[in-house]
Parts: C-alpha cells; sequence; structure tokens
C-alpha cells in the first residue's frame, strides 16, 4: 500500500512541476523579448512588466509595478486613450506613442496590444507589446531634408535659368516714348516668345510709342520666328507703339519672302543707328497709326 | 469630321456645364472659363486665349442655333494637365464644314464663325456637324511647362 | 449693361466693362453715332483696358464702329488693349484695319488733340 500512495504523491508533484515548468518557460520568453511588454489592468495600472520596459523606461520593476501606464509618456492623454480603447474595442494595432525614458530622452513606439482573459472568460487586463520605430522615423525625416533640399535647388535652377532668358532680352528705353531691344544669339521660338512678353510689357510699362528691335546679332531667322516677329509688331500696333526691325540682312529678307513671309507690314531698316533715326522721326511727327501706313524701306 | 484629331476627351473631376441662350451666356461662358484656367494655373496669356476661344464658340450657339450649352472639365493625360471645351447644339448645323474652317482674316472668308482663328490657338480641335441635328466643337489646350512660370505667353 | 459715354470738349470717351455683352456693344455704337451727330464731336475715345477678351464680334463690332462715326466726319482711337489681349487679338488673325490705336486715354486725347489742330491747319 505505501507504493501506491507513493505513485500517486509523485504523479501530483510531477504535474507541479510541469506547471512550473511550463510558467518559468513562458516567463523566460516574455523577458527575453526585446519589445517592451506590459500589462494594463482596467485602472490603468501596470500589473506586470519584462525587462525591456526596464530598459526603455530607466525605472525598476518595482517602481513601474503598480503605476500609471501612462506616466511614462510624452503624451500621457494619448496613451490613456490608447489602452481604454483596447478595452472597448478588444484591440489596437500600429499605436504611434512616445516613451520617455528616466534621463530624459525619447523613444518612437507603435503598440499593438489586446485584452487577455481570466480562465473564466473575464477580461483580467491589457496585454501591450511596443515596437521600436526611432531609427525608421530618423530615416524617413532625412528622407524629407533630402527631399527639401532637392526641390530648393531645382527652385534656384529655374530662377537661374528665368534670369538668364530675360538678360539674354534686354529693353532699353533710349529716351522717352522710344524702346531699344537688341537680340544677340539664337532667337528661338522660347525667346521670341520671350521677347513678345517683354516688348508688350515694356510698351505697356515705359509707354513706350516706338521700339526698334536689332536683330544684327542674331544668327539665324526661319520662317516660324519671322512670323511671331510679324505678330509682335502687330500686337504692338494695337497698343499705339510702332515696332521698327532692324539688322535684316538682305539675304535673310530674300529667303524669307521667298517662303512667303509676307514683311510688306514690317518697318525694316538696315542698322540699329538707322533704326533710331527712323524712330526719331516718327516720334517727332504726330504718328498716325493706321494700318495702311506700314511700309518696307530698302536695306 | 474635320480636325486635327482628338479621342473622345476624358474628363477627370468636376465638369462645369454652362447653358447658352443669350449674349448674356457668352460673358459668362468665358468668365467661367477664365476661372477654369486660372484654377488650372495657365498663364495669363493662355487663360486670355481660352477665354476667347469660349467666346467664340459661345457665340456661334446664340447666333446661329439659338439654344446650346458649353461644358467645361479638366483633362490629364500621362503628365500633362490641360482644359477641355465642348460647345454643342441642337441647331440646324452648318451645311459646309470646310467653308467654316477656311482661314481668312477678314470676315469675307470663311463664314464669320471665328472657328479657323479658334482652331489655331486651341491644342487640339474638332468639329462634327449634322444638318437638322446640330453641332459639336470640342478643344483641348494644355499647359504649356515654362521655365518662366511669370511669363505669360 | 449700358456703356457711359463721357463728353470731354468735341470729344466723346466711352469706357467698357470687362463683363460687356453683344447687345451692349450694339447699344454702344449706336449711342456714339447718335451723340456724334447730336454735339458735333470731333473725336471719339473708347477704352477697352478693362476688357479682358476680343474675339471675332468685338473686334468686327468696332470696325464698324469706327467707319460709322467717321461717316459723321468725328475720328475714332481705341485705347487700353492689353498686352495678354493684343497678342490673343494676332494669333487669332483680328485685325482692328482702319481703326486707329493708342495706348491709353491719355495718349489717345492727345492724338485726337493734335489732328484736330492738322486739320484746323489744313495738314
Amino acid at each position: 500500500m505505501p507504493e501506491k500512495k507513493n505513485s500517486r504523491n509523485s504523479k501530483v508533484k510531477r504535474t507541479a512541476t510541469d506547471i512550473q515548468e511550463a510558467g518559468d518557460y513562458a516567463r523566460s520568453l516574455l523577458e527575453a523579448s526585446l519589445d517592451p511588454l506590459v500589462t494594463i489592468s482596467p485602472e490603468g495600472k501596470v500589473t506586470d512588466v519584462n525587462e525591456a520596459v526596464v530598459k526603455v523606461t530607466g525605472i525598476l520593476r518595482k517602481d513601474l509595478i503598480g503605476s500609471d501606464f501612462s506616466d511614462y509618456f510624452t503624451e500621457p492623454d494619448k496613451a490613456r486613450e490608447g489602452y481604454q480603447r483596447v478595452f472597448a474595442t478588444g484591440f489596437v494595432t500600429d499605436y504611434p506613442l512616445t516613451i520617455r525614458h528616466k534621463d530624459g530622452h525619447v523613444i518612437e513606439v507603435l503598440y499593438n496590444a489586446s485584452v487577455y482573459r481570466d480562465v473564466k472568460g473575464k477580461v483580467a487586463g491589457v496585454f501591450a507589446a511596443a515596437r521600436d520605430i526611432t531609427a525608421q522615423k530618423k530615416t524617413e525625416a532625412e528622407l524629407a531634408k533630402t527631399n527639401a533640399a532637392l526641390q530648393g535647388q531645382i527652385e534656384e535652377r529655374r530662377r537661374a535659368e528665368r534670369a538668364i532668358l530675360e538678360l539674354s532680352t534686354p529693353v532699353l528705353q533710349l529716351r522717352e516714348g522710344l524702346l531699344i531691344l537688341p537680340i544677340i544669339g539664337i532667337l528661338d521660338s522660347q525667346r521670341a516668345r520671350q521677347l513678345t512678353e517683354q516688348l508688350l510689357n515694356s510698351i505697356r510699362d515705359n509707354r513706350a510709342k516706338v521700339a526698334v528691335v536689332d536683330i544684327t546679332g542674331v544668327a539665324a531667322v526661319d520662317s516660324k520666328v519671322a512670323n511671331h516677329l510679324l505678330q509682335t509688331a502687330e500686337a504692338a500696333r494695337l497698343m499705339g507703339a510702332i515696332v521698327i526691325l532692324t539688322g535684316l540682312s538682305p539675304e535673310v529678307a530674300q529667303s524669307l519672302v521667298s517662303i512667303g513671309v509676307d514683311l510688306g507690314r514690317l518697318i525694316t531698316v538696315g542698322d540699329l543707328q538707322g533704326g533710331i533715326i527712323e524712330a526719331d522721326r516718327l516720334l517727332g511727327f504726330k504718328v498716325v497709326h493706321n494700318q495702311d501706313d506700314f511700309t518696307t524701306r530698302r536695306v | 469630321m474635320a480636325g486635327n484629331g482628338a479621342n473622345a476627351p476624358v474628363l477627370s473631376g468636376n465638369e462645369i456645364v454652362i447653358p447658352i441662350k443669350s449674349d448674356v451666356d457668352v460673358v459668362i461662358a468665358r468668365q467661367e472659363g477664365r476661372r477654369l484656367a486660372s484654377e488650372l494655373g495657365f498663364n495669363a496669356g493662355d487663360i486670355t486665349l481660352i477665354a476667347t476661344a469660349i467666346s467664340e464658340v459661345a457665340r456661334n450657339i446664340v447666333n446661329y442655333a439659338i439654344r446650346g450649352e458649353i461644358v467645361l472639365g479638366i483633362v490629364e493625360e500621362l503628365d500633362k494637365k490641360g482644359i477641355s471645351i465642348i460647345a454643342q447644339d441642337n441647331g440646324p448645323g452648318i451645311k459646309d464644314i470646310a467653308l467654316a474652317m477656311q482661314d481668312g482674316y477678314s470676315t469675307s472668308k470663311g463664314l464669320g464663325l471665328g472657328l479657323p482663328g479658334s482652331k489655331r490657338i486651341v491644342d487640339e480641335f474638332e468639329i462634327a456637324s449634322e444638318i437638322g441635328k446640330g453641332t459639336v466643337v470640342r478643344m483641348k489646350k494644355w499647359k504649356r511647362q515654362n521655365i518662366n512660370s511669370r511669363s505669360w505667353v | 449693361m449700358r456703356v457711359p459715354i463721357l463728353k470731354q470738349g468735341p470729344f466723346l470717351i466711352a469706357s467698357v466693362q470687362s463683363a460687356l455683352t453683344d447687345e451692349d456693344l450694339v447699344q454702344l455704337r449706336d449711342d456714339l453715332t447718335q451723340m456724334v451727330g447730336r454735339h458735333h464731336s470731333r473725336g471719339v475715345i473708347i477704352d477697352v483696358t478693362a476688357l479682358d477678351v476680343m474675339d471675332s464680334f468685338a473686334a468686327r463690332t468696332l470696325r464698324s464702329m469706327a467707319a460709322t462715326i467717321k461717316l459723321k466726319g468725328a475720328h475714332s482711337i481705341i485705347v487700353g488693349i492689353q498686352p495678354e489681349v493684343a497678342f490673343a487679338m494676332v494669333q487669332l488673325g483680328l485685325s482692328l484695319t482702319g481703326v486707329s490705336t493708342a495706348l491709353d486715354l491719355e495718349d489717345g486725347l492727345n492724338l485726337l488733340s493734335k489732328q484736330m489742330k492738322e486739320n484746323q491747319n489744313g495738314g
């Protein structure tokens, strides 16, 4: 009979050991986790922590247990709202919070939390696990900074290009009512557009009556640009100003005419000086802004 | 159908429909066009061109169709954005579209409908008309990628 | 809305607003023609500074307006066409053939005065 008793006792002892070992095993896993793990009571108090929590807060385990969960965050109200939501809905994922360490530095984290129940099925508390995203946030911030810097560079580049464009089509006021626009280099569609804008705006701003556009320094004038100049001159007339084109070589004029560009409505003079003389003449006299008065001069 | 090619416009977002019955509506249509073009970020010069094109086609509705509508919308394609202008009516239709599209700096040529001029100032232009049924003019103008954002040309 | 017309000595000045309808324009043409006759005006200035769009109808009407007023012995000058509007007109192929233009009201009045003096001197 003593044998049977012993075996029963040893069975009980073995079961108790199993439970103890199982518990120790589970505990050791929790303590080994690098993520801070806490349990929170319905009153918002910390009921259990792992080693990682001690590390991340800098507070001793015995002081953590029983204290308010929200005490350790930069936004306590937000932390409170977080676990209250878990109690209300059952779980919360990727909830952002910032932990404040005892020595002052902060750690950005995302919380995953859920309720856990006792054997009777009643909610015993919230089990919360934090994930450190400090490094991730740092990378994001650096990326944003780089983007902003690049954006700034693009803006500067654009500003410089604009400035160059403006410098390359200067508008000079020679005297009251007389503008000179010396163009040098390649006159492509974009520059031609720039020219038109500056010319028409300048006529308005300077109240000019004559604008001499000198293209002596322009390498080549194709029909598209020639037509654009014609349109510009017409637009200027609608604003009460006359455009005189100077520096159009006979060869270029001939080639334009031969491809059908009607230069007849444009005033042209050989060189800039001649153009200015003509402009003075026009300014000295009463200017009649009539379409029929436009004539082409021999170069 | 005559024109320099455009598929059925893909209108994204809101469309503005302006009923056209009288010359007052022409002014409203071009003011709406001006506003939309400005919102889209078109430069001052293009805004004026757009408003002018709208004025032309809207007036045609008043003069010839009695009643119709202008539909304004935003169009997007790959990496460009623009404005879509549709002028439609249930008027008598244009008998000779070729004649209507004939260019003439005075109104002695063409039918004086302002269509050739409008075609010149937009990027895409399409016109379809059926006698007794009506006319539809579709236009699109894309925003120019300009270095100088202050430029209006 | 009816375009107001001011009398300044021998000249008439009309300033159009941006919301100018076709009817307003036709009305303006009739009003100007009538007033030129009534006051024996020598010149008319039509200020379109506020006009944001000049389309083919407006251009046509302004041209016919100038021609009609000329028949009544007065000279017309369109002033205040803005840079964007001027460029749009030209791209559209709209011309104001036979119509004088000046930058603004001041230039327009100066022009009219000079022309009047010329006419008086048999110029």
